[in-house]
C-alpha cells in the first residue's frame, strides 16, 4: 500500500480545478456557473492544503480558512445578485445581460 | 562761412508756409474730421464750411510757398559765371529743404549691422520747387472743386460724408506731394487710394458704385505691390529710403544711387527698382494694363472724377517718376517702358473714347490716353514737359469734368451724348466753359494745352519718330473725340432728355430731377458753381504761359530731383544732344552744355520744335474739322462711319474686352483656388487630423466586435487564453 | 512695483473665485467682472508708468515660500517691454470684451465671467512666468476657460469645436512639456537659479547643449506653439473655435490667445535654436508662414460666414507674425510683436462689430445681409476702419507691422527675397477678402434677414425708405437700437483710437522692444553666405 503522496493531492486539485473551469466556460445557468467558480475555489484550496502539510507550515492552512470566508461571503452576495438578474428578466441564463459587456 | 547754397536754405527755413508746413496737410483734415463727427447731427447742410476753410487755408500756404521759393530762387548765370565749370555742382543751381517732424517707423539695430539692418522712415516734409508746383495744383484745383461741390451736392443725403471724404482726401495727396521719403508717398498713396474707393462708393446703395470701388482699390494694391517691394528693394541696397538728405553728405536714396562706384548688389537692384515702382505708377496713373480702374471710377459724383480721377490723384504716378529721376533715368529699359506703355495708352484709351457716349466715360478715357502723354514725356528724358502737361490738364480736364456736372445736373443724371443736342440754349455759360476745355484739351493754339503737349511730342521725337508720329495720331484722336463730344451736345438743334424715368444709377438721391420737373425757369448754372468754373477755364486759356521764356521749366529745373536727373542721365547715356536737351529738364543755361552743341543742332533743333508746333496745330485742327463733319453739319455722317467699321466699333465700344480678360482670366481662377483650397482645406488638412482622431475611435469598434461581446464566457476563455500566453512566456523564454 | 506683477495675475484669479461665489443670476456678477478687470489693467496701467521703457528692463519677483528646490520650480514672475506689452494688450482687450458680453450673454452669467477673470488671470501668467514649468501651468490654464466658454456660450457646433480646440492645442502642448521638462531637468541647480527658472534654462541650452539636443528640444517647442499660433497645417481648428465662441471669446481667442504660440516662439523656441538649426529648419518655417499667408487669404476670400472669414484671415495674418520672427534680425522680432498688438486690436475689433451686428440681425451669412451701411452708419465707420487697418493701409496701425515684418525678411539673410516677395502678395489679397466683405456686408443695397429688402439699386425714393429702414430693419425681438448704443460705441472707440495711435507713432512700441528684440537676436548665430547676405555684407 502506497503512501498518498504530494502529487495525489496535487492531481485531484487540479481536477477539481479543471472541471470547474469546463463547467464555468460551458454551461449557461448562473448558479451553475458559480457553484464551478466554487469548485475552482476548492481545488485551489486542496493544492494551499497539501502544501502546508508537505512543507510542515501553517500559512496554507491559514490561507484556506480565508479563501473559506470569504468564498462565504462572497456566494451570499453572489447569489443575492443572481435573485436580483433572476427577477428582473425570469431566466438565470448567462447571455440575458451581454448588454453590461462585463 | 556759409555757402550761397547754405544761405538759401536757411532763408528757405524760415519761410511761413515751410515752417508751418504741418498745417497743409493738418488743416484739411482736422476739416473732415469737424465734418464727419458733427456733420451728421450738427453741421448738416453747412458741412462744406469746414472742408472750405481747410482746403482754402492750405491752398493759400502752398501758394505762400511758391512765391517765397520763387522769391529765392538761384539766379543762374551770375553765380556760374563767376564759378566756372564748378559751379555746376547740384547743390548752387538747387533749392531743396527738409521739414521733419518726428521719426515714424524707427526699427532694426541701431549699430546697422550687415546681417540686421537698421530703418527709420522720417515724418517729414521735402520742399523743392517741384513740391511747391505739385502743391498748388492739389490745393488750388482742389478748392475750386469744394466750391463747386457745395453747389453740386446740394441736398444729398450723405452731404457732411462727401465733404469729410474730400478734406481727407486732400490731406493724404498733400502728404503723398510733401513726403520727404519714399515710405511717405507710399503714405499719400494709400491714402488718397482709400478716399477715392471711398469717393467712387459714395452711393454705395447702387451695386455698380460699389464694385467700382473695390476694383479702384484692388488694381490700385496690385500696382502697390511692386511699389512696396520697390520701396524695400531701395532700402536694401542703399540703407535709405530718404530723397534727399538736404545737407553736403548727400546721403539721400536719390543722390546715393549717382555715386559712380557702387556695389555689385546695388547695380542689380537698379535694373529692378524702376520697373517696380513703376507697377505703382502704372496702377495709379491708370496706364496700360492697370487702367481698367479709372473708366469705373466715374461711379463717383462728378466733383470726385474731376479732382481726383483727372486733376490729381492719377498723376500721382507722373509725379512719382519725376520725383524718383535719378532712379529711372539711368536704366535706359526702363525709360524705354515707360515712354512705350505711356504711348501704347494714349493711343488705346483714345480709340476707346471715340466710340464711349457717356459724357464721362469720353473724359475718362480721355484722362487715361492724357495721363500716356505725361508717361511718354518722363520717359523720353523730359520731366519738365510731364509736370507741365500734368499742370495744364489738371486745369482743363477738371473743367471738362465739372461742365459735365452742369449738365448732369440740368439733365437730371442724363449723361448720354446721343440722347442730347443743343444745350446751349439752356446752358449758354456752361457751352462757353465747355467749348474751352474741348478746345484746351485738343491742342487747339493758343491754348494752354496745345503748348503742353508739343512740348511732349517735341520730347519724344528727340527719341525716335515713331514715337512721334503716334502721339501726333493719339493727339488727332483726342481733338476729335473732344469736338465730337461737344458738337452732339451743345450744337445743333435742341434735344433735352426726357427726366429719366428714376434711373437707379444716376439719380440716387439727387434733387436735379425735381428741379428738373419744376420747369425751365430754375437757375441751372448757379453762381457758386459757375465761378470756380470760370476761374479754372482761365487756367485753361493761360497756364501755357507758364512755358514762357521757360518759366516753368526754370523753376522746376531747380528741384533736385530734376536736376539731379539730368545729370545723372547725361553721365550714364553721355550727352548726346538730341535725345536728351537739358531744357527738358530745365538746365537750358548750362554754358558748359550748350557750347558742347554745335551750332547747327542748336538751329535744328529750333527748327524742329517750330515744325512739330506747326504740325500738331494743324493735325488738331484736322481732328476738330472732322468732329466738324460727322458730328455737326451731317450727324448721319458719324453712324454711318461706324456702320462702315462696325468691327473696330465693336472693340472699341468692348474697351477690347480688357474686363473680361480680367474677369475670366485672374478674378475666377483665383475665386476658384479659394473654393478648392478651401475643399482642401476640409477635405484633405482637416481630413487628415480627423485620420488621427479616428484611430483609437476605430480600435475601440475593432475591440468591442470581437472580444468584448459581453459572453461572460466568451471572457472567460480570453482570461484562460492570457493565462496561458504568461505562463508560456513565463516558462519556455 | 515688482509685487504689483503679482496683482496682475493674483487680482483677477481672486475676481474669478468671488465671483463665482456671487449668488447666481445677481445683476451685479457683469459689473463686478468689468470691475475686476479694469483694476487689473489700472495695476498695469501702473507697472507701465513706472516702468524703464527706455532701458527695455526687466523687473523680477517670485514667492520664495513656493521654491522647490528639488526640481528647481518657483513662482517666479518678471516682465520686460515686450511682455509688459502683451500684458497691456491682454488687460485692454478684456474688459472691452467683458463689455462687450453685457447684452448677448443672458445664459448662466456668473460662471461665464469667472471664465473670463480666470481666462485674464491665466495669460497674464503666461506673459509674466519666468519660470518654464509656470508658463506650461498658465499655458495650459487657458484652455480650460476657453474650452467652456466655447462650448457653453458658442454657437450650435460649441461642442465639437471646444473639443477640437483642447485636443488640438492640448496635443501640441504635450511635446511642448516633454521639451520644457527635458531642459529643466538637465539645468542644473543651485540655489533660487537652475532647473526650470527661464533665463538660465535658456542660457543653458545656448551654452551647454548639444546642437543635436538643441535641435529636438526646438522642434518640440516649435510642435507646441505652432498649433497654438496656428501655422498652416495645423490651423483647421481656429476657423471653427471663432465661428463658435461668442463675440468676447472670439475676441480674446484671437487678440491674447494666439499670441501665446508666437509668444512662446520668441521667447522659448528662437533663443535656443542651435546654428544649424536656424539654418534647417529656418527655410521651412518661412515657407510655412508663406503658404499659410497665401492660404488663409485665399480661403478666407470664399467664406460665407464672416466670422469665419476674418477667422482665417488670423491664419494669414499670423503667418506674417512668425514670418517676421524667423527673419531673426531686430526688425523682423520688433515688427513680429509689434504685429501680435496689432492683430490683437484690429482683429479684436473686428469681432467686436460683428458681433455687434449679430446681436442684431442673429446672421453672419454674407449672402443675407447688405448695406447696413444704410441702417448703421456709426458701426459701417468703426467696421471700415478696423477694415482698413487690417488690410494695412498706412496711417493705421496694420501697416507697420506688415511692412517691417516683409521687410525683415526680405533683408534677412536667414529668409531672403522670395519669401518678402510671396508674403507680399497677402497685401493685395488681404485687401481682396477685405473688401469683399466690406462689399458685401457694409455697402450695396440694403438687405437683412426679414427686414426690408431692397435689391434693385436705389432710387430718388429709396433715400426716404432707408429712413424709415430704421424701424424695421433691425430685428424686432432685439432691445438693442438699430445703430450703435452708447456702450457699444464705448467699446469701440478705445480700440479706434489705439489704432491711429500705432498706426501715426509705432515708435512708442518699437523703441521700447529694441533692446529685447536685439538681445534675442544677437544669440543667433549669422547664417552661412546667402544671396542676402552678401547683399548686406556689401555696405
Amino acid at each position: 500500500m502506497t503512501q498518498l503522496a504530494l502529487q495525489h493531492y496535487l492531481a485531484v486539485g487540479a481536477i477539481m480545478f479543471v472541471i470547474g473551469m469546463i463547467g464555468f466556460m460551458t454551461r449557461r445557468n448562473l448558479i451553475v456557473i458559480f457553484l464551478c467558480t466554487e469548485l475552482m475555489f476548492q481545488g485551489v484550496a486542496i493544492n494551499l492544503i497539501a502544501f502546508g502539510r508537505f512543507w510542515h507550515g501553517l500559512e496554507g492552512q491559514a490561507f484556506v480558512i480565508f479563501v473559506l470566508v470569504i468564498a462565504a461571503a462572497e456566494a451570499s452576495l453572489a447569489l443575492g445578485l443572481v435573485v436580483l438578474l433572476f427577477r428582473q428578466k425570469n431566466t438565470l441564463d448567462a447571455d440575458a445581460w451581454r448588454e453590461l459587456k462585463g | 562761412m556759409r555757402t550761397r547754397g547754405e544761405n538759401l536754405k536757411v532763408e528757405m527755413d524760415e519761410l511761413f508756409a515751410i515752417r508751418h508746413s504741418y498745417l497743409i496737410p493738418l488743416l484739411p483734415l482736422l476739416g473732415a474730421m469737424i465734418a464727419g463727427f458733427f456733420g451728421a447731427r450738427w453741421l448738416k447742410d453747412k458741412s462744406h464750411w469746414p472742408i472750405w476753410i481747410g482746403v482754402g487755408s492750405s491752398a493759400v500756404l502752398s501758394f505762400m510757398l511758391l512765391f517765397g521759393m520763387l522769391r529765392h530762387m538761384p539766379e543762374h548765370h551770375a553765380a556760374d559765371a563767376g564759378h566756372g565749370g564748378l559751379a555746376l555742382s547740384a547743390e548752387s543751381r538747387t533749392v531743396g529743404v527738409n521739414k521733419v517732424f518726428f521719426n515714424w517707423i524707427t526699427a532694426g539695430n541701431p549699430n546697422n549691422a550687415p546681417h540686421d539692418r537698421f530703418f527709420n522712415a522720417e515724418a517729414g516734409f521735402w520742399f523743392d520747387p517741384l513740391t511747391a508746383v505739385m502743391l498748388c495744383v492739389v490745393c488750388g484745383i482742389g478748392f475750386l472743386i469744394t466750391v463747386f461741390s457745395a453747389g453740386y451736392m446740394k441736398g444729398e443725403p450723405g452731404y457732411f460724408r462727401f465733404f469729410s471724404y474730400l478734406g481727407l482726401f486732400i490731406f493724404a495727396m498733400t502728404c503723398l506731394v510733401m513726403g520727404n521719403n519714399l515710405l511717405m508717398l507710399y503714405l499719400g498713396w494709400e491714402g488718397v487710394g482709400v478716399c477715392s474707393y471711398l469717393l467712387i462708393g459714395y452711393y454705395y446703395e447702387r451695386p455698380s458704385a460699389r464694385e467700382a470701388a473695390k476694383k479702384a482699390f484692388l488694381v490700385n494694391r496690385i500696382g502697390d505691390f511692386g511699389f512696396g517691394l520697390g520701396i524695400m528693394l531701395c532700402f536694401m541696397a542703399f540703407g535709405t529710403i530718404k530723397y534727399f538728405s538736404g545737407d553736403a553728405a548727400h546721403t539721400g536714396l536719390l543722390e546715393l544711387v549717382q555715386n559712380p562706384v557702387l556695389s555689385e548688389f546695388q547695380r542689380q537692384a537698379l535694373n529692378w527698382i524702376p520697373f517696380l515702382l513703376m507697377m505703382g505708377a502704372f496702377g495709379k496713373s491708370a496706364q496700360f494694363p492697370l487702367h481698367v480702374w479709372l473708366p469705373d471710377a466715374m461711379e463717383g459724383p462728378t466733383p470726385v472724377s474731376a479732382l481726383i480721377h483727372a486733376a490729381t490723384m492719377v498723376t500721382a504716378g507722373v509725379y512719382m517718376i519725376v520725383r524718383c529721376g535719378t532712379l529711372f533715368v539711368g536704366n535706359s529699359a526702363a525709360m524705354w517702358t515707360v515712354a512705350i506703355v505711356g504711348c501704347f495708352t494714349a493711343l488705346f484709351a483714345g480709340t476707346i473714347a471715340l466710340r464711349q457716349f457717356d459724357l464721362k466715360k469720353v473724359f475718362a478715357y480721355s484722362t487715361v490716353s492724357q495721363l500716356g502723354f505725361m508717361f511718354v514725356a518722363a520717359g523720353c528724358f523730359a520731366p519738365v514737359a510731364a509736370v507741365f502737361h500734368l499742370v495744364t490738364h489738371a486745369f482743363f480736364k477738371a473743367l471738362l469734368f465739372l461742365s459735365s456736372g452742369v449738365v448732369m445736373h440740368a439733365t437730371g443724371g442724363e449723361l448720354d451724348l446721343s440722347k442730347m443736342s443743343g444745350m446751349k440754349a439752356i446752358l449758354p455759360k456752361t457751352r462757353w466753359l465747355m467749348l474751352i476745355g474741348c478746345a484746351a484739351l485738343s491742342g487747339l493754339p493758343p491754348l494752354a494745352g496745345y503748348f503742353s503737349k508739343d512740348e511732349i511730342i517735341a520730347a519724344s521725337y528727340f527719341q525716335s519718330r515713331l514715337l512721334a508720329a503716334m502721339m501726333l495720331i493719339a493727339a488727332f484722336m483726342t481733338a476729335y473725340y473732344s469736338f465730337r463730344l461737344y458738337f452732339r451736345v451743345f450744337e445743333g438743334p435742341l434735344v433735352v432728355p426726357p427726366p429719366p424715368a428714376h434711373d437707379p444709377h444716376h439719380a440716387a438721391g439727387h434733387d436735379a430731377e425735381e428741379e428738373h420737373a419744376a420747369g425751365h425757369h430754375h437757375d441751372h448754372e448757379p453762381m457758386i458753381m459757375i465761378a470756380p468754373l470760370v476761374i479754372l477755364a482761365l487756367g485753361a486759356i493761360f497756364a501755357g504761359a507758364l512755358a514762357y521764356h521757360h518759366a516753368i521749366g526754370n523753376f522746376l529745373g531747380a528741384s533736385p530731383s530734376v536736376a539731379q536727373a539730368y545729370h545723372m542721365a547725361q553721365r550714364v547715356h553721355g550727352l548726346r544732344g538730341k535725345d536728351m536737351h537739358p531744357l527738358q529738364f530745365g538746365q537750358h543755361d548750362v554754358q558748359l552744355e550748350i557750347e558742347k552743341l554745335s551750332k547747327e543742332f542748336v538751329a535744328h533743333e529750333h527748327h524742329v520744335h517750330l515744325t512739330l508746333m506747326i504740325v500738331s496745330a494743324l493735325i488738331a485742327g484736322c481732328g476738330v474739322y472732322l468732329a466738324y463733319l460727322m458730328h455737326l453739319r451731317d450727324r448721319s455722317a458719324g453712324d454711318k462711319l461706324a456702320v462702315r467699321f462696325r468691327g473696330a466699333a465693336r472693340i472699341f465700344e468692348a474697351k477690347y474686352w480688357i474686363d473680361e480678360v480680367y474677369q475670366n482670366g485672374i478674378v475666377e481662377p483665383l475665386r476658384a483656388a479659394g473654393r478648392g483650397l478651401f475643399m482642401f482645406d476640409r477635405l484633405v488638412v482637416d481630413g487628415l487630423v480627423r485620420v488621427f482622431g479616428f484611430s483609437p475611435h476605430a480600435a475601440g469598434w475593432v475591440v468591442r466586435f470581437t472580444t468584448q461581446r459581453g459572453y461572460l464566457q466568451g471572457y472567460a476563455v480570453m482570461m484562460l487564453l492570457g493565462i496561458t500566453a504568461i505562463l508560456v512566456f513565463v516558462f519556455y523564454t | 512695483m515688482e509685487n504689483a506683477l503679482l496683482l496682475l495675475v493674483l487680482i483677477p484669479a481672486i475676481g474669478a473665485v468671488i465671483g463665482a461665489a456671487l449668488p447666481a443670476r445677481s445683476p451685479i456678477v457683469r459689473w463686478w467682472a468689468l470691475g475686476a478687470s479694469l483694476l487689473t489693467a489700472f495695476v498695469a496701467l501702473l507697472v507701465a508708468m513706472r516702468f524703464e521703457w527706455s532701458a527695455g528692463g526687466e523687473i523680477n519677483t517670485s514667492l520664495p515660500a513656493f521654491y522647490l528646490e528639488s526640481v528647481g520650480f518657483g513662482f517666479k514672475f518678471g516682465a520686460d517691454a515686450i511682455s509688459l506689452w502683451l500684458v497691456l494688450l491682454s488687460v485692454f482687450l478684456t474688459p472691452l470684451a467683458i463689455l462687450a458680453s453685457f447684452k448677448s450673454i443672458t445664459d448662466r452669467p456668473k460662471e461665464y465671467y469667472a471664465w473670463m477673470l480666470l481666462l485674464l488671470a491665466a495669460m497674464n501668467g503666461v506673459f509674466l512666468a519666468r519660470d518654464l514649468l509656470l508658463f506650461y501651468i498658465f499655458f495650459e490654464l487657458t484652455l480650460i476657460p476657453m474650452f467652456f466658454i466655447i462650448g457653453i456660450w458658442g454657437g450650435p457646433e460649441r461642442r465639437y469645436a471646444a473639443g477640437k480646440f483642447f485636443l488640438f492645442t492640448f496635443t501640441g502642448s504635450v511635446f511642448l512639456l516633454v521639451g520644457i521638462i527635458y531642459l529643466g531637468m538637465n539645468n542644473p541647480i543651485s540655489g533660487q537659479s537652475g532647473g526650470f527658472d527661464l533665463a538660465t534654462a535658456v542660457t543653458y541650452a545656448q551654452t551647454q547643449l548639444s546642437p543635436d539636443a538643441r535641435w529636438w528640444l526646438l522642434l518640440a517647442f516649435l510642435a507646441g506653439f505652432a498649433v497654438k499660433v496656428p501655422l498652416f497645417p495645423v490651423h483647421t481648428w481656429l476657423p471653427l473655435a471663432h465661428t463658435e465662441a461668442p463675440t468676447a471669446g472670439s475676441v480674446i481667442l484671437a487678440g491674447v490667445l494666439l499670441k501665446l504660440g508666437t509668444y512662446g516662439l520668441l521667447r522659448l523656441a528662437v533663443p535656443i535654436a542651435s546654428p544649424d538649426a536656424v539654418v534647417t529648419l529656418t527655410p521651412w518655417i518661412g515657407w510655412l508662414c508663406v503658404i499659410g499667408i497665401i492660404y488663409g487669404a485665399l480661403v478666407a476670400w470664399v467664406q460665407q460666414d464672416v466670422k469665419k472669414l476674418v477667422a482665417y484671415s488670423s491664419v494669414s495674418h499670423l503667418g506674417f507674425c512668425v514670418l517676421g520672427l524667423f527673419a531673426l534680425n531686430t526688425m523682423g522680432v520688433q515688427g513680429s510683436v509689434l504685429y501680435m498688438i496689432n492683430h490683437g486690436l484690429s482683429t479684436g475689433a473686428l469681432f467686436l462689430c460683428i458681433g455687434m451686428f449679430y446681436d442684431r440681425y442673429h446672421t453672419r451669412d454674407i449672402n443675407e445681409l447688405s448695406g447696413l451701411a444704410k441702417v448703421m452708419p456709426i458701426w459701417a465707420f468703426f467696421m471700415v476702419l478696423f477694415s482698413l487697418s487690417s488690410i494695412g493701409l498706412p496711417g493705421l496701425n496694420g501697416f507697420v507691422s506688415e511692412f517691417l515684418t516683409i521687410l525683415a525678411a526680405f533683408t534677412s539673410d536667414k529668409l531672403g527675397i522670395p519669401y518678402a516677395v510671396l508674403a507680399a502678395t497677402g497685401i493685395v489679397l488681404g485687401a481682396v477678402y477685405m473688401l469683399h466683405m466690406l462689399a458685401r456686408i457694409v455697402w450695396g443695397p440694403l438687405k437683412t434677414p426679414g427686414g426690408h429688402t431692397d435689391d434693385h439699386g436705389h432710387t430718388a425714393h429709396g433715400v426716404a425708405v432707408g429712413q424709415e429702414d430704421r424701424g424695421q430693419g433691425a430685428a424686432p425681438e432685439s432691445d438693442l437700437p438699430t445703430d450703435l448704443s452708447a456702450r457699444e460705441i464705448g467699446i469701440l472707440i478705445p480700440l479706434a483710437l489705439a489704432v491711429v495711435i500705432l498706426g501715426v507713432k509705432p515708435n512708442i512700441i518699437l523703441k521700447s522692444i529694441e533692446k529685447p528684440a536685439q538681445a534675442i537676436v544677437q544669440a543667433i548665430p549669422p547664417a552661412p553666405m546667402t544671396t542676402n547676405a552678401v547683399a548686406n555684407a556689401g555696405k
